[in-house]
């Protein structure tokens, strides 16, 4: 047994702190580019709220709509995208080579990276809704929105789920951007086929699965919604948004734990 | 034939110890039933062409790699789980870099790398940076090969950790920086008591360092022994023969290299010298010159493909 005095390993929330650095720091320009997008948008819809206003009747209001939360599920693959670009498992010596073990610590960067894409989320929700603002307050208007608690999460919600599959792929993958490109395109192709060849039973299968919880989309909007009785409108059912967004953050969760664990022990 | 040449060291602690290691990448064998041991505070110099194992060896100890079978232990730590304790206490610079951080400055990146070793030692770090003139405002990603060795250097050395795994260190470093590094690891190894395994190709410039030596050939360990021994049992032998001699069978398997001139044949020769004197002289050459190799020369007879056929 050897004599030497050996080396402590580092504590993981000296880890944390640095993967926040880290992670944050690799952002950061696009966090920039970001930021200015985001206000361009806040002074160009000012002005143009300025403009309909002086000759709209009736005034100009704000409406929310899911669809307005788009921009979120970017953001959560850009965010998944960011802390792993460049380094594929193959690549990975640098991370692995350091003093902790694999799976926890590809689990902190992981974290580090949500947390940052939160930010970033609730960057794009406050100049959503202070855009939304603008337009009520210049064009005295109104809002218009189901204003519950699920609304304000949704968002995060949605990132949320669409960042842990995203990194799933970036984690445990060679070729991420062919995985993420491929995948929603065939299920696109997957759900499409039986209204292709007219097979009934499959077309009743895909929007069974379409309108369940598990649908695909979930991870998209974090809401779940239908088509009123008079089809004129979107009627969103709260519950089986939440439903659907526990069952896919869950799914994502998992996934990123076995990808962490999945490591390689090929590295160049 | 046997391979003469030793491939065990006598008992004593070892900062590294291998068994049977045996690493396959698909049909190719990596690593062939290796039993490598390094003992502490050793300056072990492992040599061998491309593709003979050393890289892979190196990733093992690190964890970065798994064996297929056989184990290995560093400090006495299992390589299979003990290996975050292991590369807490290693220093390593890997032959290829993939930083993973390429937006960093060169100085941002070290202090990101101080964060994960506890025992690292600020000043040492900056006065190496300053040794080995980093420009630690340059991004990482915009470094050159010569200039990412040097950070890693400092990234190996700054923690004082008592393992140094140094693969191919001075590799494109220019002969005046190389000389530097081999000056700073030099001092470093008399202030801080560490065990070096190194893999270099530039064994000339390191021999002062080393003191022990191993040799692998496709993934097996040809040869294991200290550099007093090495020298003591490695020799060059010339002698002049008559025409038509038709050599020394008993030699065989003994002799690693052999080249021939008019009428002179220089062998290098593991074994003890009276005895290799004596069985080239009652099979009619005349030895006229007996002589130590070099740390260089003991390479290339060790390595030498054609060994087992000279």
């Amino acid at each position: 047994m050897t004599t030497i005095t050996l080396h402590d390993t580092p504590e993981w929330t000296a880890v944390l702190r640095q993967q926040l650095r880290a992670v944050g720091g690799s952002m950061r320009t696009a966090a920039l580019i970001l930021l200015g997008l985001a206000v361009v948008c806040w002074v160009a819809t000012g002005l143009a709220t300025v403009q309909e206003t002086a000759w709209a009747v009736p005034p100009p209001g704000f409406a929310f709509d899911p669809a307005m939360t788009f921009p979120v599920f970017l953001l959560g693959m850009f965010a998944a995208a960011s802390v792993w670009q460049r380094e594929e498992p193959s690549r990975r010596g640098y991370h692995l080579g350091m003093p902790m073990s694999a799976a926890p610590h590809t689990a902190i960067r992981a974290l580090a990276g949500w947390a940052w894409c939160m930010v970033a989320v609730a960057g794009y929700w406050i100049t959503l809704w202070t855009v939304g603002g603008t337009i009520v307050l210049i064009g005295k208007g109104s809002f218009q929105a189901n204003l519950t608690t699920w609304l304000f999460l949704e968002p995060f919600a949605a990132a949320t789920m669409t960042y842990l599959l995203a990194s799933i792929v970036m984690i445990a993958t060679e070729h991420p951007g062919a995985w993420i490109v491929s995948v929603p395109v065939g299920l696109t192709i997957l759900f499409q086929l039986p209204a292709m060849y007219h097979a009934r039973a499959a077309v009743e299968l895909s929007r069974r699965i379409l309108d369940s919880p598990f649908s695909p989309v979930v991870p998209i909007w974090a809401v779940y919604r239908t088509v009123s009785a008079d089809n004129r409108q979107w009627v969103i059912h709260w519950d089986r948004g939440v439903a659907g967004t526990a069952i896919w953050t869950t799914i994502g969760l998992i996934g990123v734990w076995l990808a962490a664990h999945r490591q390689s022990h090929t590295t160049k | 034939m046997m391979n003469p040449l030793p491939t065990r060291l006598a008992d004593g602690p070892m900062a590294v110890a291998t068994h049977g290691l045996t690493k396959r990448f698909g049909r190719l064998t990596a690593l062939d039933a290796l039993d490598l041991q390094v003992p502490e505070g050793a300056v072990y110099l492992l040599i061998g062409p491309n593709g003979a194992g050393k890289s892979t060896t190196l990733r093992v100890l690190l964890d970065l790699v798994r064996a297929d079978a056989g184990s290995a232990s560093v400090f006495g730590l299992d390589v299979g789980t003990d290996g975050p304790r292991i590369r807490a206490n290693v220093g390593y610079v890997p032959e290829h870099h993939d930083w993973g951080y390429a937006w960093m400055r060169a100085g941002q990146l070290l202090r990101h790398h101080a964060e994960y070793f506890p025992a690292w030692d600020e000043a040492y770090a900056l006065r190496l940076a300053a040794l080995f003139e980093v420009d630690l405002a340059r991004k990482v990603g915009e470094l050159s090969k010569g200039q990412s060795r040097r950070v890693h250097l400092v990234m190996a050395l700054a923690h004082r950790p008592p393992l140094l795994l140094l693969d191919e260190p001075i590799d494109g470093l220019d002969p005046i920086m190389r000389d530097e590094t081999l000056g700073v690891l030099a001092d470093h190894l008399s202030d801080s008591p560490t065990t070096v395994l190194i893999s270099t190709h530039h064994v000339d410039e390191i021999d002062s360092l080393v003191d022990h030596v191993g040799a692998m050939r496709a993934g097996e360990l040809r040869a294991q022994l200290s550099l007093a021994d090495l020298h003591a049992g490695l020799r060059r032998y010339r002698a002049g023969v008559p025409d038509g001699w038709r050599g020394v069978p008993t030699l065989n398997g003994a002799v690693l290299r052999r080249t021939e001139g008019p009428r002179e044949v220089q062998w290098t020769v593991w074994g003890r010298e009276p005895e290799i004197t004596d069985q080239l002289t009652r099979a009619g050459a005349t030895v006229r010159d007996v002589a130590p190799v070099t740390l260089h020369e003991a390479t290339l007879a060790l390595l030498n493909p054609k060994a087992d056929q000279v």
